[in-house]
């Protein structure tokens, strides 16, 4: 497998230099099965101010989550107890990344993932056959197709369960016995049909609360996950950081070769940030679109344009491409949030362009493409 | 402390060792306290120094003109939360030019190092005193904005901003990566400080406080009056140097660098005589020195505090007001928005109780107390660290029981669950047991099952109110209440109202018929006017709301609690009786509108609580708020309650003088009448009010002239092509009213409407509105307008009536139930029926109405008709 035709490179290998060194210099208590202390898990996720030295390198930590340092412990002290995390929250608030790097950190694989969707069974979550080997054996362990679950308790390694609640409630429910008793029973094994989960085995799940089409929990299933709600970044700094470091990773894994424009960044953040909380930095009451404006929208309305511009212009952001794809991203999901971003733009954009200037005037001139 | 600096501010430390010495000897005359206010740590470290130290004289920050107070604080019978309050009528505009009233409050918790200092020194008989300015100085001392000047509700003498807010502590904040800066307060202080030595903590406490005030800004010190305290301050310490041998001073950790000088710091006076080689001592480009350059260490000057000139005023005594009040935990709970010390009160007080309880505990195992730092062995002399532990149980318990009795949740293991999470999460973040935020983050994360919103966060709102408490202070009997309380005792007594009791009462007055019924509803009024939450008004006229005003009785609940008189004291700034004080409350809130009316209500307010419009300054500003207003709808609504008004007095036997008001209403109102043309459909509702109002006001003979100019302005109105329908129709029926014009024009005109086309046609309903809201009368002239309706009604086609049908509703809601008998009874003649016929009637179903519809349609069809 080359590092190059993969698209994206799971968390593990994508970091692989920072857990090297933080295992090696991982002095803390470690939970049964863990591969870093809680500490280091911690140190990995938000980032420490220091680099390490490892193999006569000094490996910096960068952090990657960035929003609330408090939900990460609490997410990380779930994990080394006896019970399931649920990450919940609007779409594009980074809960599949954190579960990824919680897995990559804490078990070394962030792959072993269920994806749920309407039409998961309940054999996708505990085991399935191999039928032509069962036909040929009968019930034995090398004809047992493990599920991701499976393999976490048989590993002792998280497991992830991405969209959970895409998935009908009594197949949710499936989980409920392997979560309290840590236990999986295989009647067609026999009496070796017994799988205990090894130490260092959790579940994570991510559950959506705005999209359609989502299952409610069981207060069964509920009672064995600590819940865990993803805000949106509440910062503009903040999501600028973000839409930079995401877009910086994605041109790099991709060989665009192009700096992301600060400035551009902020004028998208702070468009994201305003449309989202429903009022501008100036006091304006903005009408809020319906659409999700989510910072991983708005990752991906920048990375567009950066790649029009690499490809197709002089490498230069241009705020007419900018406001296309804020368009195409908006009105994807409801054609009635085109006149409340055209509203943004003739009262909050044109305010500051008056005020701010550059590059304020020309993301106001490219209005134009808002119809 | 030291873990968290940098290697340059470690050097500073040496510096910092001077100040210990210097300001924490207890080999010296004086000891220095650092605290911060609502600490218990502090408190606990304190008790321990008042041990060691045993001085003969404590000295406490606060203002000095409450000492007479500090008998009732230590009374036995006085219990915490209290607070000292502190009013300073400005009546010369000594601080902004114009009269004032201010107010601040210094609340004390059982845990509040100042009265832990207080109750020490009653019990050890040992002499205390507060040695501050008085809270009317230091208000003069500071610039508008600033300090107690600024704009807050609720002022606290004792906020921590010095200590909390300021750019290097949110650094450190950030750097040790917490949330806020109680966190990190209760991180490094409470939680560690608790098995500290006293030495140690101390010197912990200093260096924090020299770290935030090298990060202040001298000027800003200046302008808030910092510098000035702590010259008045340094100068009551030195007096009392000469009566005492061995004096400790409480002080807020900010000013012990402020106050204490260690031999080698250079003062201002020496500095000035240096002024030539100034750069020596500070940097050139900023004109700061730092402790923390390695080779040239120097003490920026915000440490160099002693040549402010302090100028005392002359203020009548009358103006001053300093009283000892019962408190809130609530009132005290910063995060309420009282800028008053800590988050979480009742927290802390179970800590602090468990602080008590071990200290007079004997019967300790070894394995309760605290490691000593660096040594890793236990020491009995040390305290528990265990307390928390005990606290975070006890409230993960309480709330899951809270939580539980109204949810299926938490269970017994999510409390298992929470209490361990606690712990790990305190071990996370390196801390030796965890505090108030683990317990936040455990609950949290283990109580809330979903998705944290509005519906589920109730384990939260419960965990909340619980950190916060709902203790209520309590006052000794012979503490001294400001004259306002003295007051209202006084009327409860004259009106034998019973206040020995808390159970609630409920009184029937007959305010229109017996004087003294009257006098007591006023008195209510006033009282719930103050919120004192001591009366409620349970039936009654509705002045404001216009509802009720056909009930001659007004039925009260009133009910006596500790917290009247604290509402009481609070308002004790605006005068020394309830009718003083409810007419300086009305007098501020005035002076803050500038809306005709708000003002109005105001006045209704007045009204209710027996007010009279008390000075020319008053009538003056009422005139002046009207004046300035251009707002014709709030106008039309003052307008509306002064009239209302005027025309109750008699029967309120009021004798407020609101004639010179309605008259400056009236004109500016006809002047800009004729600007309303074009009034939008959302205010013709309000626009008829007010043309019926003036209609009415101006019957009376004195408006003679005031009442042609309005016909005047009508006449143009009615000419306008952009006139609303229903003004249209109230202007033509005013108009009519004033017998101005004839029936026929008004029939003509509505004429026009109904035979209209398109819109026009659908603007008929407003124009019969405006025209039935202002001469109903017109109606039963003759059968004429009846006539015309009928015939419409008869022709139109289904969807228009539909859309016609709430405005010609609304039309016909105007008259009473008697005419509208009577139209009814006229319609139903034409048509040669009675109203029995309409009895006999049997309802018609939703099915029945529509088969009937379509058969009816069939016979046409059949017929050849459509």
């Amino acid at each position: 497998m080359s590092e190059t035709k993969m698209m994206r490179l799971p968390m593990e290998e994508a970091y692989k230099d920072e857990l090297e060194a933080l295992a090696a210099n991982d002095s803390g208590r470690r939970p049964a099965g863990w591969k870093l202390s809680p500490k280091a898990v911690r140190t990995f996720i938000l980032g420490s101010r220091e680099p390490i030295s490892h193999n006569g390198k000094q490996v910096e930590i960068h952090k990657k989550y960035f929003g609330n340092d408090a939900l990460i412990e609490r997410c990380i002290v779930t994990l080394a107890g006896n019970r399931g995390l649920m990450l919940v929250g609007e779409p594009g608030t980074a809960k599949t990344m954190l579960s990824e790097l919680l897995s990559a950190a804490i078990s070394g694989n962030s792959m072993n993932t269920i994806q749920g969707t309407a039409g998961t069974t309940e054999d996708m979550i505990k085991y399935s056959w191999n039928y032509a080997m069962l036909l040929d054996r009968g019930p034995i362990r090398e004809a047992l197709v493990p599920s991701p679950l499976f393999v976490g308790m048989e590993q002792g390694i998280i497991t992830r369960f991405e969209e959970i609640t895409r998935t009908p409630a009594q197949i949710q429910d499936s989980l409920i016995s392997v979560l309290s008793d840590k236990v999986l029973n295989v009647p067609e094994l026999g009496a070796e049909g017994l799988l205990f989960a090894r130490q260092g085995f959790n579940v994570i799940g991510t559950a959506n609360t705005r999209d359609k089409g989502v299952n409610e929990m069981s207060s069964a299933l509920k009672r064995r996950f600590n819940f865990e709600t993803v805000e949106p970044v509440r910062e503009v700094r903040m999501e600028k950081q973000i839409i930079l470091q995401e877009v910086s990773k994605l041109a790099m894994e991709n060989g665009i070769e192009m700096e992301a424009d600060e400035t551009a960044a902020e004028v998208l953040a702070s468009t994201y940030h305003e449309l989202r909380e429903g009022v501008s930095s100036m006091g304006h009451q903005i009408d809020k679109p319906s659409a999700v404006m989510s910072t991983a929208e708005a990752v991906s309305v920048f990375y567009q344009t950066m790649m029009s511009a690499y490809y197709y212009g002089d490498s230069k952001i241009s705020m007419d491409d900018m406001v296309q794809n804020l368009v195409g991203a908006v009105v994807k999901e409801n054609k009635d949030d085109l006149p409340k971003i055209r509203s943004y733009f003739q009262t909050v954009i044109k305010d500051k362009s008056q005020k701010e200037g550059d590059v304020w005037k020309a993301y106001y001139e490219a209005k134009k493409y808002l119809g | 402390m030291e873990g968290l600096l940098r290697g340059k501010e470690i050097s500073g430390m040496r510096e910092i060792d001077r100040l210990m010495e210097a300001a924490c000897s207890y080999d010296k005359k004086r000891f220095y306290f650092p605290i911060r206010h609502h600490s218990p740590v502090c408190a606990y470290h304190l008790m321990r120094v008042i041990e060691s130290y045993a001085p003969d004289c404590i000295l406490i920050e606060g203002p000095d003109n409450a000492n007479d107070l500090l008998e009732d604080i230590t009374d036995p019978d006085t219990e915490a939360p209290l607070a000292i309050y502190y009013s300073f009528r400005d009546k010369n505009g000594l601080l902004e030019g114009k009269r004032g009233d201010y107010r601040c409050y210094y609340p004390f918790l059982d845990y509040s190092p100042e009265l832990v200092a207080l109750r020490e020194a009653a019990r050890r008989g040992i002499k205390c005193a507060f040695i501050d300015l008085p809270y009317e100085e230091i208000l003069l001392a500071e610039k508008e904005g600033e300090g107690l000047r600024k704009e807050d509700d609720r002022s606290s003498y004792n906020d921590d901003r010095y200590l909390s807010e300021n750019s290097y502590i949110k650094k450190l904040v950030e750097n040790a990566g917490l949330r806020s800066f109680d966190e990190f307060w209760e991180h490094y202080f409470e939680i560690q400080g608790l098995k500290a030595y006293t030495e140690d903590f101390l010197k912990n406490m200093l260096c924090y406080c020299v770290l935030s005030r090298a990060s202040s800004d001298r000027q800003a010190l200046l302008e808030d009056g910092c510098l000035a305290r702590e010259t008045h301050m340094r100068s009551i310490i030195l007096k009392k140097s000469f009566e005492h041998k061995r004096i400790l001073i409480v002080i807020g950790g900010f000013h012990v660098a402020g106050l204490v000088k260690p031999d080698s710091w250079i003062t201002n006076g020496e500095l000035d005589l240096l002024a030539d080689n100034r750069d020596t001592f500070f940097d050139a480009g900023t004109g700061q020195g730092s402790f923390f350059d390695e080779k040239k260490p120097v003490i920026p000057d915000v440490f160099l505090n002693d040549n402010i000139e302090l100028k005392r005023h002359t203020i009548d005594e009358k103006d001053k007001g300093v009283y000892l009040m019962s408190y809130s935990m609530e009132a005290c709970d910063r995060l309420n928005g009282y800028a008053s010390g800590m988050p979480h009160p009742m927290f802390y007080q179970r800590i602090w109780e468990g602080i008590v309880k071990s200290s007079s505990d004997d019967e300790l195992g070894e394995e309760d107390y605290g490691i000593i730092s660096g040594t890793g062995e236990y020491d009995s002399k040390e305290f528990p660290c265990n307390i928390y532990d005990q606290v975070i149980l006890r409230y993960l318990v309480d709330v899951g029981k809270k939580v539980r009795r109204k949810e299926a949740y938490p269970s017994t293991y999510d409390e298992i669950c929470a209490l361990n999470m606690c712990s790990n999460l305190a071990g996370l973040r390196n801390k030796c047991c965890p505090g108030v935020y683990e317990l936040i983050d455990s609950v949290l994360s283990n109580y809330v099952k979903g998705e944290y919103n509005l519906a589920t966060d109730r384990p939260m709102r419960t965990l909340r109110k619980e950190l916060t408490g709902k203790k209520i202070g309590r006052l000794n009997e012979s503490a001294k209440l400001p004259p306002l309380c003295n007051d209202f005792e006084k009327m409860c007594h004259a009106y034998r109202l019973d206040v020995h009791s808390s159970t609630k009462k409920e009184l029937t007055l007959s305010i229109f018929s017996t004087k003294r019924h009257r006098e007591i509803s006023s008195f209510f009024y006033r009282m719930e006017y103050l919120d004192t939450n001591f009366a409620a008004r349970k039936k009654g006229a509705n002045l404001r709301l216009r509802k009720d005003r056909n009930l001659i009785r007004e039925i009260w609940e009133y009910k006596y609690s500790p917290d009247v008189m604290s509402a009481l004291v609070d308002a004790s700034v605006y005068g020394g009786t309830l009718k003083e004080a409810c007419s300086g409350l009305v007098e501020k809130r005035l002076f803050m509108e500038a809306d005709a009316s708000k003002v109005s209500e105001l006045v209704i307010s007045m009204f209710e609580m027996g007010l009279e419009i008390q000075s020319k300054r008053v009538a003056d500003r009422l005139l002046a708020v009207i004046q300035e207003d251009s707002n014709f709808f709030a106008l039309a609504k003052a307008f509306s309650n002064v009239t209302m008004l005027m025309d109750l007095s008699e029967l309120y036997s009021s004798d407020m003088e609101l004639a010179p008001i309605r008259e400056v209403l009236v004109t500016k109102l006809l002047s800009m009448l004729i600007h309303m043309i074009g009034v939008k459909e959302e205010g013709v509702g309000e626009m008829l009010d007010a043309l019926k109002e003036l209609y009415g006001v101006l019957l009376d003979k004195r408006y003679e002239e005031d009442k042609l100019y309005y016909i005047d302005v009508i006449k143009k109105m009615i000419k306008a092509d952009d006139i609303h329908p229903s003004i249209l129709g109230a202007c033509q029926g005013i108009l009519y009213a004033y017998a101005e014009i004839d029936k026929r024009e008004i029939t003509i005109s509505m004429e026009g409407y109904l035979s209209g086309s398109g819109d026009r046609m659908l603007h008929a309903a407003d124009h019969i509105r405006g025209v039935f809201y202002m001469a109903r009368d017109i109606l039963f002239v003759d059968d004429s307008i009846l006539n015309m309706l009928d015939e419409y009604v008869g022709n139109t086609d289904y969807d228009t009536f539909i859309r016609m049908l709430p405005q010609l509703r609304l039309a016909f809601s105007y008259f009473t139930p008697v005419e509208i008998d009577r139209i009814a009874g006229r319609i139903a003649g034409k048509y040669n029926m009675t109203g029995e016929r309409f009895k006999q009637l049997h309802e018609v179903s939703n099915e029945e109405f529509a088969y009937g519809k379509e058969l009816e349609k069939k016979v046409l069809q059949l017929m050849g008709v459509i």
